[in-house]
């Protein structure tokens, strides 16, 4: 890092299991959508105390669906987590119980219908939030270094100014932390399609090439079979015309490092450096499109450890996140000057001659640290905790996708 | 792929932005107003229809058939002879790989419900 930057460690939490993070929150969890409004209740109750909503809708079982509870109910940034249960669901609660248990978090679980009802389990629910909340007062702090954090990036509502300006600011800030010792991960394949040459020539090793190739060719399979790509009619709207040039603009966020390994959510990596998320489920398509929207992949990216998720956006997205701060990086000049309430960066001042890529990707360092010191971001300030997690399914990743 | 506007071509009018030297499309850097005359390759064009951040115009002629360069890679093909200067979009451009979709597409279907296009389910 420049002499110029500020320092570049800042107080943690740190948890039981060791991990650290950069906020210290109360997730409560519904396990079936007929527990969603207790859960929302409870929630809704403590407004403005560190309290996040997460859950999964479906009544059936999902393996995934778990994996995905189970990683974000121990992410770092959270510090206890309260399930909400109706009780007759198939979500295996014992074991997500379990797991945050051993994690060293308090824990509870609420079976609405072995609490009375609705109105008793949000009392109690409460009540318990209230406690748990008290006990993460007295996390211990200790200090976190630029190196230790994992960050995410993601695009959504892109235009034409996006692989421009926001994409390429956001690669040159990932090689700025690359270069720090900390650990990057860019995602969505089906965003990659037309890329995979360049993809694969960034391989960190000779095995992980044909891994990096196929996860895009999947993706391509995957979107071609449902018929639609990943690309929504606001990106034509916005000078974006067809899903190579999406895909080219979309790529650049990943800056220049050698890709160390491939992930897939819930999959943590193993060493700093550069990671691909691969968020297209395997197999034939079974539960419909890969990504029902952007937050969906945020809540991947979280599940992979992300303390914080870089977010660019030319047309204008609004959303942030539970549990990990979302930076909302702004590609196009007008849409920040519509919008500027809800942007962290303007980088659409690239377009106008007003800052370069190099300034703009020093500003989004200097963002995540300040976020990781506790300033709140744009969204955080707003209120946004958006969260979504829908049904998918994918096999184990194969010995040489990890470095 | 290691463009990006600050290679900036002194051919290209500061308007502009060449990403690679491989493009036969520019991106729009500041709006141009329809009427407007930006310089490409030495000579003057004149814009024939406001274009916003981020439009990309032809540097060159186009045939249909011919394969659109950004980035230096190409993003599909064009579906029509496309003049230089002349807007570069979903009415002139179509992907290699997926179609893409436009909320038209789904008015078209409830106009003409033979061909469902996709993501539209028929109606029962």
């Amino acid at each position: 890092m420049r002499s110029s930057s500020p320092p570049t460690s800042f107080p943690a939490w740190r948890r039981a299991d060791g991990r650290k993070g950069i906020r210290n929150i109360v997730v409560v969890a519904y396990l079936v959508e007929c527990a969603h409004h207790v859960a929302r209740e409870i929630v809704l109750s403590l407004r403005g105390q560190p309290v996040h909503l997460i859950g999964f809708g479906g009544c059936f079982p999902n393996a995934y669906a778990d994996r995905m509870l189970r990683a974000l109910c121990t992410h770092p940034n959270v510090g206890g987590a309260l399930l909400v249960s109706l009780g007759c669901e198939s979500f295996n609660r014992g074991g997500l119980a379990a797991h945050v248990r051993a994690s060293g978090r308090p824990t509870d679980t609420l079976v609405i219908q072995e609490t009375g009802g609705t109105r008793t389990s949000i009392t109690r629910g409460r009540d318990w939030v209230l406690g748990a909340l008290e006990q993460l007062a007295e996390a211990p702090r200790v200090p976190m270094e630029l190196r230790e954090l994992v960050v995410g990036t993601i695009c959504g509502g892109s235009d034409a100014t996006s692989g421009l300006t926001a994409n390429p600011a956001v690669g040159e800030a990932f090689d700025r932390l690359n270069a720090a010792g900390a650990t990057t991960i860019f995602e969505e394949t089906g965003e990659l399609i037309g890329c995979e040459p360049f993809l694969a020539e960034r391989a960190a090793r000779p095995g992980l090439r044909p891994i990096l190739q196929s996860a895009v060719t999947k993706a391509a399979r995957h979107y071609a079979s449902l018929g639609h790509g990943s690309f929504a009619p606001g990106n034509a709207d916005g000078g974006l015309t067809t899903i190579e040039e999406k895909s080219l603009g979309a790529y650049s966020k990943s800056g220049h490092a050698p890709i160390l390994g491939l992930l897939k959510p819930g999959d943590r990596p193993t060493q700093p450096g550069l990671y691909l998320l691969d968020v297209v489920p395997d197999g034939d398509v079974r539960f419909g499109f890969a990504n029902i929207n952007d937050t969906a992949e945020i809540g991947e990216l979280m599940a992979c450890g992300a303390h914080l998720t870089l977010f660019t956006t030319g047309r204008g997205s609004v959303v942030g996140s539970a549990i990990s701060p979302v930076i909302k990086i702004c590609a196009n000049p007008d849409t920040y000057a519509r919008m500027p309430e809800d942007m962290d960066v303007n980088a659409g001042r690239i377009l106008d001659g007003e800052a370069t890529l190099a300034t703009v990707g020093g500003e989004i360092v200097d963002r995540i640290l300040a976020t990781a010191k506790g300033a709140p971001t744009a969204s955080e300030q707003l209120g946004h905790q958006e969260f979504v997690l829908t049904y998918k399914s994918f096999d184990p990743l194969g010995p040489a996708c990890l470095p | 792929m290691t463009s990006s506007i600050e290679d900036a071509h002194p051919d290209v009018d500061p308007r502009l932005i060449r990403l690679d030297p491989r493009d036969n499309v520019l991106c729009v850097a500041r709006p141009l107003a329809a009427g407007d005359s930006v310089r490409m390759a030495g000579r003057a064009v004149r814009i024939g229809e406001r274009l916003p951040h981020g439009a990309k115009l032809a540097s060159q002629a186009i045939a249909a058939g011919a394969p659109v360069r950004k980035y230096g890679q190409p993003i599909g093909v064009a579906t029509r002879d496309i003049a230089p200067g002349e807007l570069v979009h979903v009415h002139n451009l179509r992907s290699d790989y997926l179609p893409t979709y436009l909320h038209t597409t789904q008015d078209d279907y409830f106009r003409h419900p033979a061909a469902p296009p996709a993501g539209v389910a028929p109606q029962p």
